[in-house]
């Protein structure tokens, strides 16, 4: 059984047109990437899965049942959202922030568990939190906040992970530091939705891609498969040259200057400067 | 089995399958606090004129004073103590709420109206209907009106916190001025006992406000235990709260109107008593840390914060009556100074 299926989705802001007619099913355990260009729907359809916008059209099933059937906090029990630029409460400390991923599975008397306690530990070795496990959170750096919110999501133990630009603002530092850990969750048999900026980020980590544009799905699949010359250029208007990586053959996604000619004559001309001088 | 591992400064409290989690600075903290608000109590219960000292107060409040101390303390002293406790504890608590919710540390709950709703209706009776006097419920009944207003005129306002303060701010001031409007249209002498009492004052006042008020808090603090963590995730902004299982706009909307309630009440006992409400969370936050929505303590630094204004201006004023709010404005003016440099202090 797919995680998550959604069908037919159409969504609006008035009478701008966001999503029309997004269809797609998410396997278990896959890590999968949502590309496109900026304004192509891709935030909001996460947003529409996370049951944080009204469905207006289509159906979204988890597990096989309608987002709409289940409570609030039975979804998140099952699926955790992590939005683009998450809000940290001031003066909060790391250990709280992943104890509060607890929530959904904690009534007011049953406040902290055998389960809760597991969990909690389970994130933070994960993420790797131990040395900024007493830090105060607002005090941290974009990759270690972002690694401390991970661990909030981890620790809400749900089989399905929504992600909103997670490595976005990052430099590639960090987006490796933040990439790494989700790779880690994937691996742990969660299907994770994650969307991504960065090409070359999304097909050296994703399973699968989701390619967006002017809200329709303009191609799924597994990355290597989706990644091509001719979807890039088109997704986003450009010309780009497709590498591929030493070792595991990654795509890696250049944009060409405008112009092949153009770059020729120029090194033409350097040629014939350098030539020039004695 | 292996005992649970608990998180860090807190304590677990086991029955059975059920666990409360108590964090320990916090406690601590309320603990240390109502040991001040009670010799608070009993120094403010012995100062002042006639010859009564703590020892006399303790043995009285025991059942073992003479008739004339008897007098002194339950009919004279106790009741003004006890309204100044009622009302700080109501105004920290609904500081603390709107403050939580709004995400601001300056919002109060005197800015959406409820002090001027109140205002109005005590001078609406005062100088049209009852003469001279007015009920005790005749303030939160001003401030729900005020409330209501508000409510009407925001659509939707658990979703637009920052247009409701703004729209607030427009309606006190709309309240503010048909009040001094209608205070300016009277002789000048039936206007002392109401601007004492706009002003903030707790002279002379008896049971039978405080009483039905201090009911009526204990009634809503089972709703306030309610709402405090879920409120306390609010923090997160709307989209984390969500996802963690919070329905985001009810919650708001509860908490909003807790809150409204809660600051009606406090203004019904001795007038609308300014920078309570904005100090009290600020106070407990800054000494409970990391509680991200500290409700009790809030009330206890209100009741702590307005008892010890109270106090200090009857005794500084005696034989002259100084109006309670215009101490509470100098200490949580200076309190706010200082902490808000010492803020500036820690971000430079």
């Amino acid at each position: 059984m797919n995680a998550l299926r959604a069908e037919n989705l159409h969504f609006a802001y008035q009478d701008k047109v966001v999503l029309d007619d997004v269809s797609f099913s998410l396997p278990r355990g896959k890590l999968i990437g949502i590309v496109g260009p900026n304004g192509s729907g891709k935030s909001t359809l996460l947003k529409l899965l996370a049951r944080q916008l009204p469905l207006q059209r289509g159906t979204v099933e988890i597990h096989g049942k309608p987002l709409t059937h289940y409570s609030l906090k039975a979804l998140a029990r099952e699926l955790a959202f992590l939005p683009q630029r998450p809000v940290l409460a001031e003066g909060i400390r790391v250990e709280q922030l992943v104890q509060y991923g607890r929530h959904p599975h904690q009534g007011w008397l049953n406040q902290w568990s055998e389960e809760d306690a597991h969990q909690v530990a389970r994130a933070r070795k994960v993420m790797q939190l131990d040395a900024i496990w007493q830090r105060s959170a607002t005090s941290l750096s974009g990759g270690q906040a972002q690694r401390a919110w991970l661990g909030m999501i981890l620790a809400q133990n749900t089989d399905l992970i929504l992600l909103d630009e997670p490595t976005s603002a990052l430099d590639i530092g960090h987006q490796a530091e933040v990439m790494e850990a989700v790779y880690r969750i994937a691996a742990a048999g969660r299907t994770v939705l994650i969307v991504i900026h960065d090409l070359g980020i999304a097909a050296r980590y994703c399973d699968e891609l989701i390619a967006l544009a002017d809200g329709r799905v303009q191609a799924i699949g597994p990355a290597r498969q989706v990644m091509t010359k001719a979807l890039v250029d088109r997704l986003y208007d450009t010309d780009v040259d497709i590498l591929h990586a030493p070792g595991d053959g990654a795509p890696v996604i250049v944009p060409r200057r405008r112009g092949a000619l153009a770059a020729h004559t120029e090194a033409l001309l350097e040629h014939t400067e350098k030539e020039a001088t004695p | 089995m292996p005992p649970i591992a608990n998180p860090s400064g807190v304590w677990t409290l086991r029955i059975g399958g059920l666990s409360l989690l108590l964090h320990r600075r916090n406690w601590l903290m309320f603990g240390l606090l109502a040991l001040l608000l009670a010799g608070l109590a009993v120094l403010a219960i012995s100062l002042g004129s006639g010859n009564l000292g703590v020892r006399d107060v303790i043995a009285t409040l025991a059942g073992r004073g003479s008739k004339l101390q008897e007098i002194m303390v339950f009919k004279l002293r106790l009741p003004r103590v006890a309204a100044a406790i009622v009302a700080g504890l109501a105004m920290g608590m609904a500081g603390c709420l709107i403050q939580t919710l709004v995400r601001n540390r300056l919002a109060t709950p005197d800015m959406i109206g409820v002090n001027e709703g109140a205002s109005l209706a005590v001078v609406a009776f005062a100088l049209y209907l009852t003469l001279g006097n007015w009920p005790w419920w005749a303030s939160p009944l001003g401030a729900l009106l005020a409330a209501a207003a508000l409510f009407a005129l925001c659509r939707r306002p658990g979703e637009q916190g920052y247009l409701f303060i703004v729209i607030g701010i427009a309606l006190s001031e709309l309240l503010g001025a048909i009040g001094d409007f209608a205070m300016s249209t009277q002789p000048l002498v039936h206007l002392g006992s109401i601007y004492l009492w706009t002003m903030g004052h707790f002279a002379g006042i008896s049971y039978q406000t405080v009483n039905p008020i201090a009911v009526l808090l204990a009634l809503l603090c089972p709703l306030l235990a309610l709402v405090n963590r879920p409120l306390a995730l609010l923090r997160f902004g709307d989209s984390t709260a969500q996802n963690l299982g919070i329905r985001v706009p009810a919650i708001q909307l509860g908490v909003l109107a807790l809150a409204i309630l809660v600051a009606a009440l406090g203004t019904a006992i001795g007038g609308p008593v300014v920078f309570i409400a904005m100090a009290a969370p600020i106070l407990a936050s800054w000494l409970a840390r990391d509680n991200l929505a500290p409700i009790w303590l809030s009330a206890l630094c209100g009741a702590v914060l307005l008892l010890g204004s109270d106090t200090l201006v009857r005794v500084l004023a005696q034989p002259e009556e100084i109006p309670t709010g215009i101490m509470t404005r100098l200490l949580g003016g200076i309190l706010l100074l200082g902490l808000l440099i010492k803020d500036r202090r820690g971000a430079d």
